[in-house]
């Protein structure tokens, strides 16, 4: 069985590369750096400076594992003397399960955005616990795309897989409706960063698709057929007496099975995506992932791989620089968000001194994003000391609620602000009886008030508080706030702090 | 400076953006709500009415008496000669001078959903792209984030119609949803009575005192003190910007705005006790305080079966709230600055299926419009003797949409940046603004 397994692996490529010699992503990361300080310098911008150490505790925490460090996480790092402590800490991260589960969410959302509506809830639900199966074994990036794109369907074999107790990324085919265009439109979009959509119904006149390719592109996701012995795939352009076969994009040939399955075209794409040398495939993966670590996207927009700024752009060359890297070393996930944890570049401070902030695209400084909801949710339990259940209910429709399109451009209404002031999920977490923390500062002895206040800065902020702010909670606290009620009090100090922007943003 | 942590009146001066004067004891909450002369009006608002479910417009605004597929409503007069409309709506028929009847609706879209997200949106769906609802784009282009009040209110949200929001436009655009407490507006002769009309989260949660909540908000003004990451940050400063509105939404002074018991019983009973009565009384309200676009939503016009009975009795419900709104928004002079859209996704089978009801018909269908300096009593466009088809120039949702911004001074051919960077236009680039009520 397990030699059956490296087989198929090794049948697949490049993901068995990975075990035999474990790249350093410390030699990555200072490639990185060094080409954004040349950007730097160039520009004649100084970056910020590198971020204190509850900061970067705070902000990779969130990052990589999807929520603020508990009380005792931050008491620990801070008291940790070690010099790798942050290597360490990313490390650790990345090796837990809630990295995993925190990145198939991410990837889900980048690929499958339409699943975002209640009437996929259930089907993204499973395409994230299969995401994250993936993630756990740590298969190839490549891998997870193929088996993604290659998804049996049919009604029948779905059901086998169900019965089998298997959970499946079949949202992808439902939430584009199982229509050939839009199967292409999004796999192109999702897994190779070109947008197709302007040429599904037009030859643009800046866009290098034309109409044609288009639907030769969106043949692969139809229903093949045999023709004198061989696989036929073909659409006809709505609207018009045009049929077309299926053709790659790079026009590179296609090498049929001699036998047709169901998946056949969607197989011969999925090799071609995610094969050796494919100009986009390794890019868009990279481009999506420093997205999500510093914001902005090395390319801008995401879905302009093949236009202007992706192949010329400011960054061009460092994207190709680390696609490389991340190909070479099997499509290794791990080992690029380690990379990209590990850089100069990521530690910077979100704070800057100066009038005129430098261009966000120099990545001169760390921007403030903005929380998906799982990330607020999540962190909200954590900040009241309560474990994170991923299947409560109530932790779903919170992510709805506050739901984010990009964490750099994130934007509260009106209504989300009112639901944190005045909702129920805060009005629960500020009841002492249902928050961990609450109960735990009320009664522990061994704490004076400041300290108290001290210990809730730390659960809630991750940080500790200064001076100028320890002492007048502290007096406001002791003198019960405004009910002579000392835990109604904290209760209203932890309602403010998570009401914060600081505790509301990532930075 | 042991207490700096307080906020002092110029940090909430600067916290909250609202320059004005006379500083209430009361922290931040109290000194906000210093600020509560009405604004003064700087654009024209819109209403729409939205008959979810897709209406037999054949049994309200284009009766076709005498032919077999006309069912067994009568024609009425109206306040202007030559138009009729059914005898369910005599109320509307009295203030015919202000409306204009559109005849010529004909759409694609024969499925709700899809249907719903064209009629608000105006846009075919395509791809990624994340189409805003009419409302979020008027709000958008009315923005004022000084006001007390978001620029687009939804009443009667939870209907489907809560996922449409600010699209591309982001959530700051996305409707302030007014729920009825259901998530679905209840059918048939259930129509609710508005007491359930609230703003979620508007008021303080339970347990909470006043005296509380202020010094919440103090101790919160207190904290953003001590998170700066200076310029450049435009996620910071729309998230204090949004928590500021809401603080001044929740100021007993805006808050007000929602409710209704504020009103004289004889005005109440005028719009009709039901929650889309209610939900138009709070609309001129709404727009009374300058808020761009309120969408109201009447659902139950799904009539597959019994058709004549449900409509008959929702006309009533239609009739009630648009006419005493049309009247009382007369009354304010506001109905020159207020525009009334009335319609759903499409309209319903002219033919009469074997259960008394019509079903899906997007070919044909008629939506209407008043106030806002409209050209009213006049009706544009003809459908055919049987009512299956338009004759003449179908008028298609973008024109509609063109038609509806513009009488509110919007440039419907303005550009947005969308999510896929791609601009797109308010309305489609083929809309054409229906002339004749320009």
């Amino acid at each position: 069985m397990r030699f059956q397994i490296i087989l198929l692996l090794v049948g697949f490529g490049s993901s068995a590369v990975r075990a035999a010699d474990a790249p350093d992503p410390a030699k990555l990361a200072a490639r990185i750096d060094a080409a954004l300080r040349a950007g730097w310098d160039q520009a004649k911008v100084r970056p910020t400076v590198v971020a204190d150490d509850a900061t970067f505790l705070r902000r990779a925490t969130l990052d990589l594992v999807g929520r603020i460090p508990s009380i005792a996480e931050t008491r620990a790092f801070l008291a940790d003397k070690s010099e790798s402590k942050r290597a360490k800490l990313v490390t650790r991260l990345i090796d837990s399960g809630g990295h995993t589960r925190h990145m198939a969410t991410y990837w889900r959302r980048a690929w499958v955005p339409q699943a975002d509506t209640v009437e996929f809830a259930r089907l993204a639900d499973d395409f994230e616990t299969w995401l994250a199966a993936r993630l756990q074994e740590n298969a190839g990036y490549d891998l997870i795309v193929r088996e993604l794109l290659t998804t049996p369907v049919a009604k029948e074999k779905r059901a086998a897989a169900v019965r089998g107790g298997a959970v499946t990324p079949i949202v992808f085919f439902s939430a584009n409706e199982g229509k050939a265009e839009n199967l292409a439109a999004s796999s192109t979009r999702a897994f190779l960063g070109v947008n197709l959509d302007c040429a599904q119904c037009h030859d643009h006149p800046f866009a290098k698709w034309t109409r044609d390719q288009f639907w030769q592109t969106a043949a692969f996701f139809a229903a093949p057929q045999m023709e004198g012995g061989k696989v036929s795939l073909q659409l006809t352009i709505p609207n018009t007496k045009k049929t077309l076969s299926a053709e790659l994009m790079d026009g590179s040939p296609v090498k049929w099975p001699e036998n047709v399955t169901p998946e056949a075209g969607r197989a011969a794409f999925a090799k071609w995506a995610t094969g050796p040398g494919n100009p986009y495939f390794a890019r868009n993966a990279v481009n999506r992932a420093w997205a999500q670590a510093f914001g902005t996207a090395l390319v801008e927009p995401l879905d302009d791989l093949s236009g202007e700024s992706g192949t010329a752009g400011p960054h061009a060359d460092l994207l190709r620089d680390i696609a490389t890297a991340f190909e070479a070393n099997g499509f290794d996930l791990k080992y690029l968000s380690r990379a990209m944890a590990l850089t100069t570049t990521y530690q910077l401070s979100a704070t800057v001194q100066d009038a005129t902030p430098s261009d966000p695209r120099l990545f001169a400084r760390m921007p403030v994003r903005g929380l998906t909801g799982e990330q607020l949710y999540d962190s909200l339990r954590t900040a009241a000391g309560l474990a994170h259940d991923r299947d409560d209910a109530g932790r779903k429709r919170f992510a709805a609620q506050f739901h984010v399109e990009r964490a750099v451009t994130a934007v509260r209404s009106i209504t989300q602000s009112l639901a944190t002031m005045n909702g129920r999920v805060t009005a629960d977490l500020t009841d002492p009886a249902k928050n961990a923390t609450l109960r735990g500062l009320l009664d522990a002895p061994f704490l004076d008030t400041p300290g108290k206040v001290e210990a809730l800065f730390l659960a809630v902020l991750g940080r500790r508080p200064t001076a100028d702010e320890i002492a007048p909670l502290a007096r406001y606290v002791e003198a019960g706030g405004t009910d002579n009620d000392t835990s109604k009090a904290f209760g209203d100090l932890f309602w403010a702090l998570v009401n914060t922007t600081e505790f509301n943003t990532n930075h | 400076m042991a207490d700096s942590l307080f906020p002092t009146r110029r940090d909430w001066l600067r916290l909250s953006a609202v320059g004005t004067v006379g500083v209430s004891h009361s922290g931040w909450l109290g000194a906000l709500a210093a600020d509560t002369a009405k604004q003064p009006r700087r654009h024209k608002s819109i209403i729409l009415l939205w008959l979810n479910g897709g209406p037999a417009t054949i049994d309200l605004w284009d009766l076709k008496p005498g032919h077999e597929n006309g069912g067994p409503f009568k024609e009425i007069d109206t306040a202007v000669a030559g138009i009729k409309i059914s005898e369910h709506l005599p109320k509307l028929a009295k203030g015919m001078k202000d409306i204009a009847i559109v005849r010529s609706m004909a759409t694609k879209e024969g499925d709700h959903a899809r249907a719903r997200l064209v009629g608000q949106t105006g846009y075919t769906p395509q791809g990624a792209i994340q189409f805003p609802a009419l409302g979020s784009l008027v709000a958008h282009e009315f923005d004022d984030a000084t006001a007390d009040l978001p620029g687009f209110v939804s009443v009667g949200g939870g209907r489907g119609g809560s996922a449409l929001g600010g699209g591309f436009l982001g959530p700051r655009f996305s409707p302030l949803i007014v729920s009825g407490g259901r998530t679905r507006f209840p059918q048939g002769d259930d129509e609710g009575n508005g007491s359930d009309l609230r703003v979620p989260d508007l008021g303080r949660a339970a347990g909470v005192s006043t005296a509380a909540q202020a010094k919440r908000l103090e101790l919160l003004a207190g904290l953003e003190k001590g998170f700066n990451p200076g310029p450049g940050a435009p996620v910071a400063d729309t998230l204090r910007a949004s928590v500021e509105q809401a603080v001044r939404m929740m100021r007993p002074e805006a808050a007000a705005a929602f409710d209704l018991d504020d009103e004289k019983d004889a005005t109440r009973d005028a719009y009709g006790r039901t929650t889309f009565g209610q939900g138009c009384l709070l609309a001129r309200r709404l727009v009374e305080r300058g808020v761009s676009f309120v969408e109201i939503s009447l659902d139950g016009w799904d009539t597959h079966q019994g058709n004549f009975e449900r409509v008959k009795s929702l006309s009533n419900t239609l009739d009630t709230g648009f006419a005493a709104l049309l009247a009382d928004l007369k009354e304010r002079g506001l109905l020159n600055d207020t525009l009334v859209v009335c319609h759903g996704e499409f309209g319903r089978t002219p033919k009469i299926n074997g259960q008394a009801g019509r079903d899906h018909w997007p070919a044909s269908w008629a939506a209407v419009l008043a106030g806002g300096g409209i050209k009213g009593g006049q009706v544009v466009g003809k459908t055919s003797k049987d009512g299956v088809q338009v004759e003449g120039d179908p008028t298609r949702t973008p024109d509609l949409i063109a038609t509806v911004v513009k009488a509110v001074g919007i440039d419907p051919m303005k550009q947005n940046m969308s999510n896929v960077s791609r601009p797109i236009r308010i309305a489609d680039p083929a809309a054409k603004p229906i002339k004749e009520l320009l």
